[in-house]
């Protein structure tokens, strides 16, 4: 294990008083930031922790919260007349405090990269028992992301992330695909 | 009147079946108490009174569960005994001590509704702002939101101890002119956040355009490598 | 129940929880996954009276465990609470010198 000064750490989030770490969290003051900010400080995060997911706190080694994460699973449908279901993983939050935007400014320590290298990780330990070549498993990483939200689809895109079209929702999301194929 | 005069339907049968009810009701009671029930039975309006013998039909029924029954009794002793200008509150229980009561003993709900009650004063004290500002008078609302002039003056009665449901933020934003974000600032944040927990939902039906992108490889891009963090040392 | 606040006549689900309407009847069922340790789940039983808002106030009528069939004992008991509780908004709403 490294003991670099930009090294982060992933702190499992379990309960209301892992929360009380997060106070102050913000990120930005964008029309599209305010619910990533109010998913990890209110309730909805247990709503989701409650169906599965598994959601981090990353931070430094000095106890910084830069920012947060989860990994969960879900069931989609494929179009009729097919209509049966298939697994896949979801990133169903992932935010980073305004205040580490950028940082550090060493790339190959870029916080946000440690981030998503870490969800990617867990993702592909998770598929890993999932059968190849069958349509009940999807062995994907989707997220959701805002439409006005361009720092964040820019740094998804350079993740490997690819858009789907046509996937944009009333609210202004839009959805992103990794193959977790590659990976294992 | 003969029994000859009485219809031999269902109908009959039914209401027959729940006088008598009321009547063995009514004969078991003390005199003073069942005075009290039907003095305020009387005082009850006519859809009120039938809700209140059909109870009393399931908290007679031996056949009837338990908590059926139990259930049948509170809502007759809600009917006939808590009146809203006999008490200081309303009937029921108003949100808001609901909400006191279970944000007392989760933390996290406390931050919300900490926040949805500043939101109310905020969208209160905004609403009749709008309107002074633009010299809009209760009754130019009204013809604005389609409703009458009393419903208007008791909406702004009501505003800084109701929640407002979103179509009616939504309404009121259309009828003074101003986006729905200025009266209810959180409302983009509550709808986004309503998308987010959608997408984390099983049976999502997909589009022809997503499971032709789950069905592709995606081996040629240049991706992220994955690599675990470390949990942070204990100090 | 801060979710309901968000919810539409024609909605079937409510963010992450499902919403219906009971078959012949004037009320909705939200159904909670969530028992809280106390139960598997629970379905909350609501109605909306057209009044005293201009689009109006839902009334919570029962909170039932998820598991609970709706009999017909229970419809009636549903339905009088509900007959109840609009009689009772209209009543705040009318009464004059009331707020």
């Amino acid at each position: 294990m490294t003991n670099h000064p930009h090294q982060l750490y992933a702190t499992p989030l379990t309960s209301e008083a892992d929360q009380t770490r997060l106070v102050g969290f913000n990120c930005g003051t964008e029309h599209f930031a305010g619910h990533v900010a109010e998913w990890i400080l209110g309730s909805d995060v247990f709503d989701s922790i409650k169906r599965g997911t598994r959601v981090w706190i990353f931070e430094t080694v000095a106890g910084h919260v830069v920012g947060y994460g989860s990994l969960g699973t879900t069931r989609w449908k494929w179009p009729l007349p097919d209509g049966q279901r298939t697994s896949l993983v979801i990133i169903p939050m992932l935010g980073m405090d305004s205040r580490y935007f950028g940082q550090p400014p060493e790339p190959e320590w870029r916080y946000a990269n440690q981030m998503m290298a870490h969800l990617i990780h867990e993702a592909t330990r998770l598929v890993s028992e999932w059968p190849r070549g069958d349509k009940k498993y999807c062995r994907k990483l989707v997220l959701f992301v805002h439409r006005d939200n361009r720092r964040a689809i820019r740094f998804y895109e350079r993740c490997g992330f690819e858009a789907i079209s046509g996937s944009i929702d009333e609210s202004g999301h839009f959805k992103m695909l990794y193959d977790l194929d590659d990976d294992e | 009147m003969t029994d000859t005069m009485l219809p031999d339907t269902p109908q009959t049968m039914a209401r027959l079946d729940s006088v008598s009810c009321l009547l063995d009701w009514m004969r078991d009671m003390e005199p003073a108490l069942r005075r009290q029930f039907v003095g305020a039975l009387m005082e009850c309006s006519d859809s009120i009174q039938q809700a209140v013998v059909s109870m009393m039909v399931i908290a007679k029924d031996q056949q009837a569960a338990p908590q059926d029954r139990q259930r049948a009794l509170t809502t007759l002793a809600d009917a006939l005994f808590l009146r809203p200008d006999e008490t200081d509150k309303d009937y029921g229980q108003p949100l808001a001590e609901s909400e006191t009561y279970t944000a007392k003993i989760n933390p996290a709900l406390n931050r919300e509704v900490r926040t949805m009650n500043s939101q109310q004063e905020f969208f209160a004290r905004q609403v009749r702002a709008i309107m002074d500002s633009k010299r809009l008078s209760q009754q130019d609302l009204a013809v604005r939101m389609g409703c009458t002039q009393p419903a208007i003056s008791q909406l702004l009665d009501r505003l800084p101890h109701c929640r407002p449901q979103k179509r009616t933020i939504h309404k009121l934003a259309e009828a003074l002119a101003v986006p729905p974000q200025e009266l209810w600032p959180d409302l983009e944040t509550a709808e986004m956040l309503d998308a987010v927990a959608r997408f984390q939902q099983d049976d999502y039906a997909m589009t022809v355009a997503e499971a032709a992108a789950l069905s592709a490889s995606g081996k040629s891009k240049v991706k992220l490598k994955p690599k675990p963090l470390p949990t942070r040392p204990r100090r | 129940m801060l979710k309901l606040q968000w919810w539409e006549t024609s909605d079937t689900s409510l963010a992450d929880v499902t919403c219906r309407r009971v078959a012949d009847e004037a009320f909705y069922v939200l159904d909670i996954d969530d028992g809280y340790g106390i139960a598997d789940g629970f379905q909350v039983v609501f109605c909306e009276v057209k009044r005293p808002e201009p689009d109006g106030t839902i009334c919570v009528l029962a909170v039932l465990r998820s598991d609970e069939v709706l009999t017909e004992s229970v419809r009636s008991i549903l339905r009088a609470r509900e007959r109840i509780a609009r009689e009772r908004v209209s009543v705040v709403l009318d009464d004059l010198f009331g707020r």
